[in-house]
């Protein structure tokens, strides 16, 4: 089966400093692709450069066999990528459904987005506090109303960036149950960047890890926990 | 806080109503002062909607839109004056400059990502460049001023815009009901949703598939061509244009404090905000009056002591909590 995203040979560099380094990797349709890796590893400018957020210097990104480097964040969302941020952002003075209509408007007409964001709200815990307004809702209900409103535009490919950090052990299990549902049912493929290790071992098919911008292992979860250069740069730092 | 989205359920719609009705039945009893105040009122109603299109909805901060106004004024004015071009049919033309030059000052600004103070700074400054222009602009007399023919009308001539204050009060009724309904209609659609998203968070706006670049240059141009119908009015309402007063920036200023005072970004700000200042001010001046005080500038220290209080005691602005007390929209979280 061919890949929904391929990336090949990607790298970026911040004047001089090498963020992201030949990497090259490949998403199979309804996979949960997951990369980890220590902070600076080059994960957050590997999402940019896919959401179009940064060209990249070298390489290329196809998402269903179309090149997508170099679009501009708007175009990729267009083709079917949603991305949620690291830092969440939600539009604070609209409210919760609101924020969701604003996503829903790409494939929808006004009405028709009105009427559908109720749902969407409700797969996500989100449907009671639908009128709040976004600044007033708690740091795990702005990381559940980041993924509604990426999900609002229908995407082929979620991107989540760090969608699990500063949540409670529940918490993360009720979102890992969420995605999980969605990539089940939906069959959407899900790309993640995550530390949480909870979550990635119980969501991601697959796993890629960079360290210093380059990729460092790939693999099934079980093989790549257990490999030496993993242990040595990323979770054998974290047990200790 | 502020619903975006005023909603105006039974309640608001038969209180909107009944201020219709009353708007409409003024004339009939206000005498030509009152009126004259009343066609302000609305004037900076009108102008408040249409700035508060850009910079209220679509967060793109214009101190400048006194160019607008002054282009709108100016064109439809000399066509006027020169060729004998009826106002209604010079709007045209004064709508497409506006709209143009909004689009040109979008362009420069949007293209090359400025935003926040310096957009505000860029808009000044072509206001400025109109300005000086217009100063030096002998065919629409210069510095000088620029004057279209005043003469006592027997009757009311609306194709040409000449006529007494009733007639006057009626075209700007209609002009600040239209505005309204415009917004009304923008802030439903779906570029009205895209021009709060972009306000409230533009990276995350783009990363939904929103191409903020054309958003932006329609709220621009959309705000820019109101505004100079407006201009219009002003030039057939005065008879008189100076460079120095209409594209002044405290005719610029002056623009923005009703949506300020009433709540930017909502749809009753402006004329809230329009009828709390111009209406106390002149008030404020009358009863002076009464007791002998001959205050000049009072009007300006007015507008400061109420944005003073707006800012610190309502960020929102006027009409949100007000719109709560009185029950006209329902209540955040019900």
């Amino acid at each position: 089966m061919s890949a929904l995203l391929d990336v090949q040979r990607l790298a970026k560099s911040f004047s001089g400093l090498r963020a992201v380094q030949d990497v090259s990797f490949a998403v199979p349709p309804g996979a949960i692709f997951a990369v980890i890796g220590p902070n600076g590893a080059g994960k957050t400018t590997l999402f940019n450069m896919i959401a179009g957020v940064f060209r990249p210097d070298d390489g290329a990104i196809r998402f269903a066999g179309e090149r997508i480097d170099g679009l501009r964040p708007d175009e990729v969302c267009r083709r079917g990528i949603a991305r949620t941020f690291q830092i969440v952002r939600p539009f604070p003075a609209l409210t919760v459904e609101e924020n969701v209509i604003v996503g829903m408007l790409l494939r929808k007409d006004v009405a028709t987005a009105r009427r559908a964001a109720g749902d969407l709200l409700a797969r996500l815990d989100l449907h009671d506090k639908r009128h709040q307004r976004a600044s007033t809702l708690t740091l795990p209900d702005r990381k559940r109303l980041e993924v509604a409103r990426a999900l609002a535009t229908e995407p082929k490919l979620l991107l989540l960036d760090e969608c699990m950090a500063g949540l409670r052990p529940t918490e993360t299990d009720r979102m890992v149950a969420i995605l999980r549902e969605l990539n089940r049912e939906a069959g959407l493929t899900i790309l993640l960047i995550e530390h949480v290790m909870r979550a990635v071992m119980a969501l991601a098919t697959r796993i890629l890890v960079l360290h210093h911008g380059a990729a460092i292992a790939e693999g099934a979860p079980g093989d790549v926990v257990r490999d030496p250069a993993v242990l040595a740069s990323y979770l054998g730092a974290e047990a200790v | 806080m502020t619903d975006w989205r005023d909603r105006v359920p039974g309640r608001g719609g038969v209180a909107l109503i009944g201020l219709g009705v009353v708007l409409l039945a003024a004339p009939l009893v206000a005498n030509d002062y009152l009126l004259t105040i009343l066609i302000l009122i609305l004037y900076f109603a009108y102008t408040g909607q249409a700035w508060n299109i850009m910079s209220g909805f679509a967060g793109q901060l214009s101190l400048g839109h006194a160019l607008f106004v002054g282009l709108g004024a100016y064109v439809a004015a000399a066509l006027y004056v020169h060729f004998g071009v009826a106002p209604w049919i010079g709007l045209v033309a004064a709508v497409a400059v506006a709209a143009a030059c909004g689009a040109g000052i979008g362009f420069l600004a949007f293209r090359f990502g400025v935003a926040g103070v310096y957009l505000a700074i860029l808009t000044i400054a072509f206001a400025e460049f109109a300005r000086i222009g217009f100063d030096h602009f002998a065919w629409v007399g210069g510095s000088a001023g620029f004057f279209l023919p005043v003469a006592t009308y027997t009757r009311n001539d609306v194709w040409n815009l000449r006529g007494n204050p009733t007639m006057f009060y009626y075209v700007i009724l209609a002009l600040t009901a239209a505005a309204l309904l415009l917004s009304h209609a923008l802030l439903r659609s779906r570029l009205g949703y895209y021009w709060l998203a972009i306000r409230e968070d533009e990276e995350a706006a783009r990363a939904l598939g929103i191409d903020t670049f054309r958003c932006k240059m329609a709220a621009v141009v959309i705000s820019a061509a109101l505004t100079s119908v407006a201009g219009v009015f002003f030039a057939f309402y005065y008879n008189n244009l100076f460079p120095e007063q209409v594209f002044h920036i405290s005719r610029s200023i002056e623009l923005i404090l009703a949506p300020i005072i009433g709540g930017i970004g909502t749809l009753f700000g402006p004329v809230v905000g329009a009828v709390l200042l111009t209406g106390l001010a002149e008030g404020l001046r009358e009863a002076l009056d009464v007791f002998g005080f001959d205050a000049p500038g009072i009007k300006q220290v007015f507008y400061g002591i109420c944005l003073l209080v707006v800012v610190t005691l309502l960020p929102d602005g006027v009409w949100p909590p007000l719109a709560r007390a009185l029950r006209l929209r329902p209540r955040e979280g019900a």
